[in-house]
């Protein structure tokens, strides 16, 4: 039982003594041995301190502080004149633009053909189809790919402009307005406003089944 | 299943995790007037009202001592149906959450007639220790004062 004076048996024959404890056969170093634990606890037989009991009666009458749970980081891209936001986690990579090699038969406006990202072949779309918005003539420069990986394949699409990463609270996604049927918002799970800007949250799984169904076309 | 092992006059006892809202250490209670010795009060917990169980006191009849190892286990309490409260047990050497295995379970012995809440027995790393049923910790009489107004 705990209420005995520990032995500081360690400090003899344990890993910090000489080591002849036979029980060091079993757990090889004092910090397993149950009588080492035990020991520990000699530290809290003492009276509790009178300022720790007042202490803890004020914490306790606190409600207790909701946490942010519903945290989502979001990559901010604008295609066009809109800007898109995308769960930070199925993004790989933002690379240079690439032309994309085209596939005879295959590229249409969404699948634009094939890419080669740092020797490596991947299928590359549009989204501008998804925006309606005729490419505006921009300073190049800012164009970039992104490369997303999500249900176990990869995909790579141009941006006009990447903006960076918001870190958001799931509640501040607003509903898509219900009048509103556009091909872009179908693929978003709703609308976020931050700083101004209207961000339309897209959906990883809606965007690849957009992707996949671009490929069949 | 998951036990929260404390003792109670150097026996060991143990509570199903289930039941535990949150363990917090000794608060400062406001005392409740002819109230049995084993509630020795009632604290805001969190803007809450709870009373609290001297486990040690109502199974041993020794007072808890006031150490740096002596927590409030805060529990669901149901004293009537679709109600639910919390209370406080105020126990000693609450450090060790246990699974014993399903075979270690035991029945007592021996029940006694005012401990109805004491359960099953486990065989577990050399000790022994016994389950307290929450649900029947408090008497009908001791459940009706404390929540009268609520049932």
């Amino acid at each position: 039982m705990i209420q005995q004076k520990p032995v500081k048996c360690w400090k003899s024959i344990g890993v910090f003594g000489d080591a002849t404890c036979p029980e060091l056969q079993e757990y090889h170093h004092c910090k397993h041995c149950p009588v080492y634990f035990d020991s520990a606890r000699h530290f809290f037989n003492r009276e509790i301190p009178n300022t720790f009991i007042d202490e803890w009666t004020k914490v306790v009458a606190q409600t207790k502080e909701e946490g942010e749970l519903n945290e989502l980081a979001l990559i901010v891209f604008r295609v066009g004149r809109e800007w898109f936001g995308i769960n930070s986690k199925v993004l790989l990579e933002a690379v240079e633009n690439h032309a994309p090699h085209y596939v005879p038969f295959r590229s249409n406006n969404i699948f634009r053909g094939l890419v080669n990202i740092k020797g490596e072949l991947l299928l590359s779309f549009d989204l501008s189809t998804l925006t309606e918005a005729k490419e505006t003539n921009e300073d190049e420069n800012k164009s970039r790919m992104l490369i997303l990986s999500t249900g176990g394949a990869r995909y790579v699409f141009t941006v006009t402009e990447i903006s960076g990463l918001v870190k958001i609270n799931r509640s501040q996604i607003l509903p898509p307005p219900v009048t509103l049927s556009r091909s872009g918002l179908s693929l978003s799970d709703g609308i976020l406003v931050n700083e101004g800007t209207e961000i339309s949250v897209l959906n990883e799984e809606k965007l690849a089944e957009f992707f996949e169904n671009g490929l069949k076309g | 299943m998951l036990f929260l092992q404390f003792q109670a006059a150097d026996n060991n006892f143990g509570i199903s995790v289930d039941d535990i809202v949150e363990i917090i250490p000794p608060v400062n209670l406001k005392s409740i007037a002819r109230a049995p010795a084993y509630v020795p009060g009632q604290f805001n917990y969190r803007g809450k009202l709870v009373p609290v169980i001297d486990i040690s006191l109502l199974i041993s009849g020794s007072r808890v001592k006031n150490l740096l190892s002596t927590r409030i286990i805060l529990v669901k309490y149901q004293p009537a149906e679709n109600r639910e409260e919390t209370i406080g047990l105020m126990c000693e050497q609450v450090m060790d959450i246990v699974e014993p295995e399903a075979e270690a379970f035991e029945t007592p012995g021996y029940v006694a007639e005012q401990t109805p809440y004491l359960g099953k027995v486990i065989y577990h790393k050399n000790k022994i220790f016994q389950l307290v049923k929450t649900d029947d910790l408090l008497n009908e009489d001791l459940k009706k004062r404390l929540f009268s107004e609520k049932i």
